[in-house]
């Protein structure tokens, strides 16, 4: 196992099932930190960035959130992201297929990939192996 | 007939009458006179064609009546040639000549009043240019609609791809997602679960489904009914279907009409308009105060503005006002915020020309207020 945390933003509360689901049955990491919007995402990497142990390795962040959406995440993420004891990789995870969303996520520093939902098996395992 | 043949074989003869200057008595000055003119008179009456026919050559293709010109010309160089004579029989009386030439040109002279009296109606079709910039300004106006219109077609084309991208790719993945669980999984129990998810999944793929039937419907809703609305009666009706949730959060809803009571509108637009308000008013209310919602209408400039003012969550205008109006945008978390209310909300005041706009302080609450457009055009 490599990844020990695995964060995911995502207000749908199915894609944490699926991913919790998917998690546990080939142990793919330790834990998982789940948020449903990008606000108590970035509140919590505010008050948790001194904790090496509480911070996760791997953000699956979705586009389309209420509030602050993905890339309004990305900008406030880059505010806090060098006080932060842990290197995150994040990937963006979305139902959305537009190329301007990709090519978005392509031109963006913070983002490591893209992956198109549906979330599977075999993408996530492609993921978290490879990290 | 005789008269006639004897006249063609004489055509040039001036055998039978003395020159004009011997006949009668004339002087020096009268009979200068006359042939100076004359010879003026035929110059210009030559010099008219060739500007003429200058005419036709520069917009040949574009020139109408073409034929009219030519008669034109023609019948302008008889009556030179008429002069021209006048002139000569001063000295070379050849009468026979002059009369043939003056046959000619009558004639030619009433060719060209025919000719003339033929194209005078289509003369008259053409339109002046005076005519023809109204035509080209009203038909720029159309234009210029047209290609507001498709911009605002070509934006929603836009939106509706985002929304198949985003709200029907994504619980369709999760459809597909769930299946991949159930195929891999042997233990009964877990694929119960998981069929239970994919029950909730697909009910919530027809909520975005129905949802979507009705932002298509307003946006294609042509052929609706105006009628003459009394705000308070709109909203008695809005607040009746709203009473539980009213009652549950103690609200106090008031109101005043009195400036302008009325608005011809489309009835169920307005009941929308007002419910949505009115809804969100409630939805996102502030959990420290009971809410206080006042709604009001007024006139300006000829339009109707209506307002609806509430104390509640507010918005950080900074960070979302431009996408307060977008489809499937929330910005509180609730599970009943659908991000739709206010897309429609929208949709139905532009359709009918109107405008929306809010103000909104966090903690503090927000103003919705909506110009419809004046009466006058609706009608």
């Amino acid at each position: 196992m490599n990844v020990d945390t695995l964060a995911v933003v995502d207000d749908n509360e199915v894609v944490h099932f699926i991913i919790d689901e998917i998690v546990k049955k080939y142990q793919l990491a330790k834990r998982l930190l789940p948020f449903l919007d990008g606000e108590s995402a970035i509140e919590f990497f505010k008050t948790a960035c001194e904790e090496q142990e509480a911070l996760p390795d791997l953000l699956l962040l979705d586009i389309n959130l209420p509030g602050l959406d993905g890339w309004d995440f990305l900008e406030e993420f880059a505010k806090i992201q060098s006080n932060l004891k842990k290197e995150l990789t994040i990937y963006m995870l979305s139902s959305s297929i537009n190329e301007q969303d990709m090519e978005k996520a392509a031109y963006n520093p913070f983002v490591s990939g893209y992956v198109t939902k549906p979330v599977t098996a075999e993408k996530l395992k492609n993921l978290l192996e490879a990290k | 007939m005789e008269q006639v043949v004897d006249f063609l074989k004489k055509l040039f003869l001036a055998e039978s009458w003395p020159p004009r200057w011997i006949c009668g008595t004339w002087t020096e000055f009268h009979g200068w006179l006359y042939i100076f003119s004359n010879l003026a008179i035929w110059a210009a009456y030559f010099t008219i064609p060739l500007i003429l026919f200058y005419f036709i050559k520069q917009r040949k293709h574009e020139l109408p009546f073409v034929r009219v010109f030519w008669l034109f010309i023609l019948f302008i160089l008889a009556c030179g040639t008429t002069h021209l004579m006048d002139a000569l029989l001063f000295y070379y009386p050849a009468y026979r000549l002059s009369g043939l030439i003056l046959f000619i040109t009558a004639l030619v002279s009433w060719g060209t009043i025919v000719g003339l009296a033929k194209v005078m109606p289509q003369a008259l079709a053409l339109k002046s240019p005076i005519q023809l910039e109204e035509i080209i300004q009203e038909r720029t106006y159309e234009l210029e609609k047209l290609s507001l219109s498709l911009a605002h077609q070509n934006e929603q084309l836009n939106e509706f791809r985002d929304i198949t991208s985003h709200n029907l790719r994504s619980p369709v993945s999760n459809l597909v997602s769930l299946i991949q669980l159930y195929e891999d999984e042997k233990n009964p129990a877990k694929q119960q679960l998981y069929v239970r998810k994919l029950r909730s999944v697909s009910n919530q793929l027809m909520v975005v489904l129905d949802e979507l039937h009705s932002v298509v419907k307003v946006t294609k809703d042509h052929g609706l009914h105006y009628e003459e609305l009394q705000f308070e009666n709109v909203l008695y009706e809005v607040t009746r279907n709203l009473t539980n949730q009213i009652n549950h959060a103690n609200a106090q809803i008031t109101y005043d009409f009195s400036v302008c009571p009325s608005i011809f509108y489309p009835k169920i637009y307005l009941e929308n308009i007002l419910l949505n308000l009115l809804s969100n008013a409630l939805k996102y209310r502030s959990p420290h105060r009971a809410p206080e919602i006042h709604l009001s209408s007024a006139r300006q400039n000829g339009e109707v503005v209506f307002s609806c003012k509430d104390n509640g969550l507010g918005l950080d205008m900074q960070k979302y006002g431009d996408k307060v109006f977008k489809l499937y945008k929330t910005f509180h978390r609730r599970k009943d915020a659908r991000g739709l209310g206010l897309f429609l909300t929208k949709s139905q005041v532009e359709s009918m020309g109107g405008r929306i706009s809010l103000e909104s302080k966090v903690g503090q609450g927000t103003v919705f207020t909506i110009i419809f457009q004046s009466q006058n055009k609706t009608l």
